[in-house]
């Protein structure tokens, strides 16, 4: 039987990488008798879902137009850097 | 330091997709005429692909004067680096990556905080702080306001978190991309994915716990 605190260390030890034998029977079998981590890690799963359905979303979004100061000072900003680019050059 | 000609693998669903020829023809025109020098073409660089830029700027910089900031910087990147363009992508999957490289360079070069400073206290006091962890706010949300809540609360992250969630859970990147791109150690980002995560949900507070169920 393994702490809670124990069974955070090996779901951190779990990103991306899989549990070995000893390891993953020890996760398990704290999920099999603590309902309080079987519902901590049920809303972490989701809460990966929700930021990857964020990233989804966000790549359809159209984004708003952009303010004319910062297109004004982006293309003053390329002058300024092609002036020194031509004195120096 | 991190390469701003684009190393890092873009996961932007609409860039995902295999580029259209008439796509990939224009971006082969407009980078010509860029490499001319053609200043209208710059304008319209920077009028088309400017919103999307400023966008994603903000994603990862909340503060406004930080996001057009980056996107000025990254514009100067790009306006040096055309020549570099190795038409291998898309240019505006190009641009993103310089766009996100500027932001991340922008966030560790102030994050002057000691790394003792980012442990769990800072976490839960951000996460107590925030309406809705209290369960409070968000019972009963639709899809698009459970999306902007998430949003929200990803901003109040500290940069390094917000970061690092960005980049592993939103844009898809392994651990080791990551890594490299923030110039941290392996364990690092993975203590930080982990613990932003469980922060994460405890901001997220009841609006959450309707749609994990």
């Amino acid at each position: 039987v393994i702490s809670c605190a124990r069974f955070d260390e090996l779901h951190l030890q779990s990103i991306d990488v899989p549990l070995d034998g000893v390891a993953r029977a020890e996760f398990d079998g704290h999920l099999a008798t603590c309902r309080a981590c079987v519902d901590r890690l049920r809303k972490y799963v989701a809460t990966q879902e929700s930021l990857r359905e964020l990233g989804r979303a966000e790549a359809l979004e159209t984004p708003p137009p952009m303010p004319e100061a910062l297109i004004a000072r982006i293309l003053e900003s390329r002058r300024a850097t092609r002036g020194r680019a031509q004195q120096s050059g | 330091m991190v390469g701003s000609d684009g190393r890092m693998s873009d996961r932007d669903q609409t860039q995902r997709a295999p580029a259209d020829p008439s796509d990939v023809a224009d971006d082969r025109d407009l980078v010509s005429r860029l490499r001319t020098g053609d200043d209208a073409a710059y304008e319209s660089l920077v009028r088309t692909q400017g919103p999307r830029m400023l966008a994603v700027a903000r994603r990862y910089l909340p503060q406004e004067a930080d996001a057009q900031d980056t996107v000025q910087e990254a514009f100067v990147l790009v306006f040096r680096s055309i020549d570099r363009f190795a038409g291998d992508s898309r240019l505006s999957t190009w641009i993103h990556r310089i766009v996100v490289n500027c932001a991340l360079m922008r966030i560790r070069a102030r994050s002057r905080r000691p790394e003792e400073s980012l442990d769990e206290p800072v976490l839960d006091a951000v996460a107590a702080g925030v309406p809705g962890s209290d369960g409070g706010e968000g019972a009963g949300l639709a899809r698009e306001e459970i999306l902007a809540h998430v949003r929200a609360c990803l901003d109040r992250l500290p940069d390094p978190y917000r970061a690092v969630l960005r980049l592993r859970d939103v844009e898809g990147l392994e651990l080791r991309e990551i890594a490299t791109l923030l110039n941290l150690g392996l364990s690092t980002v993975k203590n930080r994915v982990h613990r932003g995560r469980h922060a994460l949900r405890e901001m997220l507070g009841s609006a959450f716990d309707e749609v994990s169920r």
